[in-house]
């Protein structure tokens, strides 16, 4: 079974290597990924080190991204709201996946009044504006990371779901499920065994997809206050305080926002690629 | 001779329809029993019963005595019994795993360990003419003819008493279907197994079948001895297919 | 007694590649076609029977292409080889009648939608009030009873049978000069077969078309084709009137595709225990190519 993976895997990376933005994306996601979870270790400043006499400097060799409003090294802040986006945004889409796709399976090989009320469930959450809950989720569970997490893998959990419960429907009347089934194998082991893989394709993609869009609605919610709590440096926060001292020094706003804006384009670039790359494009008999 | 199925009043309702209505009949044991019907006639339904996929809405079935529902026990129970063989060989075979994989599996379900399971599939794999090579590859990396035999094979692994084979020739050219029959006919005389084809092709049923029922419109509207079914229809939905095909 | 020749095709051959390598599936293939007859293509899966139906219309897929060929239809001469020269045919010159009714018909659109598209291509100039007379004609002609009904139809309302006999109204429409049909009836019940085949009959009378009759059924093909092809391995080996074929084959492969064929009629008492099907072996095949 592995080898088939490995085997797909590398055929897959060599698509993504042939199309242009694959070869972009994959370089700037190798940079991003360099600088957030290597950066923090090599790096000369501590990300929250006050230093108020060098307080809103523009880049230099010492500061290379310049300093926040505080003295902080801006560089040492960025490489750190990047790991923070990364990690958030891979926890939050992998919790969504695992939750949406669990539910959105099992109700539909279940069938019946289950897949009834899963299709309920995610009519549901869907219905709720992203923001609106998050300011609900927010002000009753407070402003925790962990909240954010939980906060945003609700959200995308329909999404999930609903591809795999579409994908359970068809694929539960395909004649091998039937012929396990007269084989004498319980319905769990047919789900894990013979429907998750040939399932996680589409959610694997869409979930490729959905990490920059995370990315943003994080950074969206630290820049109005309701994402990561200080001091923990967030792009988002690190846009709201160069957005606040814009007019003493434009760095600390491009810097983050640059920062953002490559590190939303690389994971952008590689979704698309991986979709592409597994779009089955030639036509066969 | 014994009844290896019995269905006895076997309803389906689906809604407001029937698709199966007050069907009853018996196989006998290692006889070959043709159910013919056309699209809509409700034989499809009425196989899936049989196979305890499809619960009855009224009636009752029993395969070798044991009474047939759709609980994972029962088809467990059953499994060493009954098997299907499905019209598309290629989608019968789970596509991520390797044919290897299946067969170690169907084996683990039939009591085998994992080296008794691999020599039992060597072995059919022999008696039905399949290169041993293909264990290792995937559904979709065989042809459709292998991908038959190859099905037949992993049925086989639960050493049934009971084949059901829906639409054995469908889809295939007149050869392909003469090998097809003949794998069936050899397996009935070589091992007594019982043979049920659901078939909407009359010639295959009269060559090979001791025994017909016609489905029309989800009732048994014909049922007999193949002989007297084909030579003195009854019923006139049976008349009407037979001058179809003569 | 010969009618003229409606459509010939010269020196077809077809490749199709995939990550294996190449394989040829029709080699220098020529035939004429003559206008107002049924013509009949014989052979088992694989000999390349479909491939000749789909590259007449120019709608082979991707990775199959037309190394050279060449269709000579009306006067005209189209190069088979540039998919898009094979355009103009499409616009109501051959059409095709495909083996699986269930995927003929886009299911989101009603009957009507499919005839009035059939219309608005080829009868561009025709009148808009004349259309639905004209839709219900055609309807009507393949045995519908209530055309009017029809059309406020889906396909999914309607079963396989009905399905192919709508096809076969949008070829009276698109009056087409020559129809291939490819296995139209192997996925329907042996009763609505022969409906079905009836109207295949009455169209050719009804538009005066000719119709390219693929199976693998001899027995379907020689009750209805004036003339038999024989196809093996991507090459015509046996042609000739039905009747000649059936009764005196000159190829081996001939008389073993024949002999796959089994006659209801014929059938007196069988024991049906040990009764073995005839099949042609894969060396069989080999050798009389």
């Amino acid at each position: 079974m592995t080898e088939i993976h490995a085997r797909k895997r590398g055929r897959l990376l060599r698509r993504i290597m042939h199309m242009p933005t694959g070869r972009i994306g994959l370089a700037l996601t190798a940079a991003v990924l360099f600088v957030a979870l290597i950066g923090p270790w090599i790096l000369p400043y501590a990300p929250n080190a006050i230093d108020v006499p060098s307080r809103l400097l523009p880049p230099s060799l010492s500061h290379p991204l310049g300093t926040d409003q505080l003295g902080r090294d801006i560089l040492a802040r960025v490489a750190v709201g990047l790991r923070v986006a990364i990690i958030i945004s891979v926890v939050a889409v992998t919790l969504a996946l695992l939750v949406g796709a669990v539910i959105g399976t099992t109700a539909a090989m279940l069938g019946g009044i289950a897949d009834r009320l899963a299709a309920i469930l995610f009519d549901t959450i869907s219905a709720f504006p992203a923001v609106v809950l998050a300011l609900a989720i927010i002000a009753l569970y407070g402003a925790k990371t962990s909240n954010l997490i939980i906060l945003v893998a609700l959200v995308f959990v329909p999404h999930f779901g609903r591809i795999a419960r579409a994908q359970t429907l068809v694929l539960r009347n395909a004649p091998f499920i039937a012929a396990e089934r007269m084989l004498g194998l319980s319905l769990p082991i047919i789900i894990l065994r013979h429907v998750v893989p040939n399932t996680i394709g589409p959610l694997l993609i869409v979930a490729s997809m959905n990490i920059p869009v995370v990315i943003t609605i994080e950074a969206g919610l630290s820049f109005l206050g309701l994402g990561v709590p200080p001091p923990t440096p967030s792009l988002g926060t690190l846009l709201r305080d160069g957005y606040i001292y814009l007019e003493q020094s434009p760095w600390p706003a491009a810097m983050s926002a640059t920062a953002l804006a490559v590190l939303t384009l690389s994971s952008t670039l590689v979704g698309e690629a991986v979709r592409d790359a597994v779009d089955p494009r030639i036509k066969t008999r | 001779m014994v009844a290896a199925i019995k269905v006895r009043g076997a309803t389906v309702t689906f809604g407001t329809h029937n698709a199966v209505e007050d069907v009853s009949l018996d196989v006998l044991e290692g006889s070959c029993f043709a159910l013919i019907g056309g699209s809509g006639s409700g034989k499809t339904t009425l196989m899936r019963s049989v196979l305890g996929l499809q619960l009855l809405t009224g009636g009752s079935i029993h395969v070798a005595g044991i009474p047939v529902d759709n609980s994972t026990d029962g088809l467990r129970r059953r499994a060493r019994l009954i098997q299907p063989v499905f019209q598309d060989p290629v989608s019968s075979l789970s596509p991520r795993m390797r044919i290897a994989s299946l067969f170690r599996e169907a084996g683990q379900l039939a009591g085998l360990s994992r080296s008794e399971s691999l020599d039992r599939m060597r072995t059919l794999f022999d008696s039905m003419a399949v290169p041993q090579a293909l264990a290792d590859r995937y559904g979709h990396q065989i042809s459709g003819g292998q991908a038959r035999r190859i099905v037949i094979c992993r049925a086989l692994m639960m050493t049934p008493r009971i084949l059901v084979a829906d639409e054995p020739t469908a889809g295939l050219d007149l050869s392909a279907q003469g090998e097809m029959m003949n794998l069936l006919q050899q397996l009935r005389q070589e091992q007594r197994i019982t043979i049920i084809i659901v078939t909407h092709n009359l010639t295959v049923a009269r060559l090979v079948s001791d025994r017909t029922g016609v489905l029309h419109k989800g009732r048994l509207v014909e049922l007999g001895e193949t002989q007297n079914v084909f030579s003195s229809p009854k019923n006139d939905y049976t008349r009407r297919l037979i001058n179809a095909v003569s | 007694m010969s009618s003229p020749v409606l459509c010939a095709i010269k020196d077809l051959t077809v490749e199709y590649s995939d990550e294996y390598g190449t394989a040829r599936i029709l080699d220098n293939v020529s035939l004429s076609i003559p206008a107002g007859e049924i013509f009949g293509l014989v052979g088992q899966s694989g000999s390349g029977k479909s491939t000749l139906g789909l590259a007449m219309l120019g709608l082979l897929a991707d990775n199959t292409r037309v190394v050279s060929g060449c269709l000579e239809l009306d006067g005209r001469t189209f190069d088979m080889s540039n998919p898009k020269a094979m355009i103009p045919l499409r616009r109501g010159v051959i059409s095709m009648i495909f083996q699986d009714p269930l995927s003929a018909l886009n299911p989101v659109f009603t009957i009507g939608a499919h005839l009035k598209e059939v219309l608005g291509t080829v009868s561009v100039s025709m009148h808009p009030s004349l259309r639905q007379p004209r839709m219900c004609e055609a309807l009507d002609a393949v045995g519908f009873t209530d055309p009017v009904h029809t059309l406020r139809q889906y396909p999914h309302e309607l079963s396989g049978g009905m399905r192919q006999r709508v096809v076969i109204a949008m070829a009276i429409l698109a009056e087409a000069k020559l129809v291939v049909a490819d296995e139209p009836t192997t996925a329907l019940d042996p009763e609505v077969e022969q409906q079905v085949m009836a109207q295949l009959v009455r169209l050719k009378e009804t538009i005066g078309c000719s119709i390219v009759l693929i199976s693998h059924s001899f027995g379907l093909v020689s009750r209805l084709c004036d003339t038999v092809n024989v196809m093996l391995a991507g090459q015509i080996i046996e042609r000739g009137p039905a009747g000649t074929l059936l009764e005196s084959p000159s190829h081996a492969y001939t008389r073993d595709l024949l002999a796959c064929e089994v006659n209801m009629r014929t059938i007196r008492s069988v024991n049906t225990q040990s009764y073995r099907f005839p099949v042609i072996r894969k060396t069989q095949q080999l050798e009389n190519e």
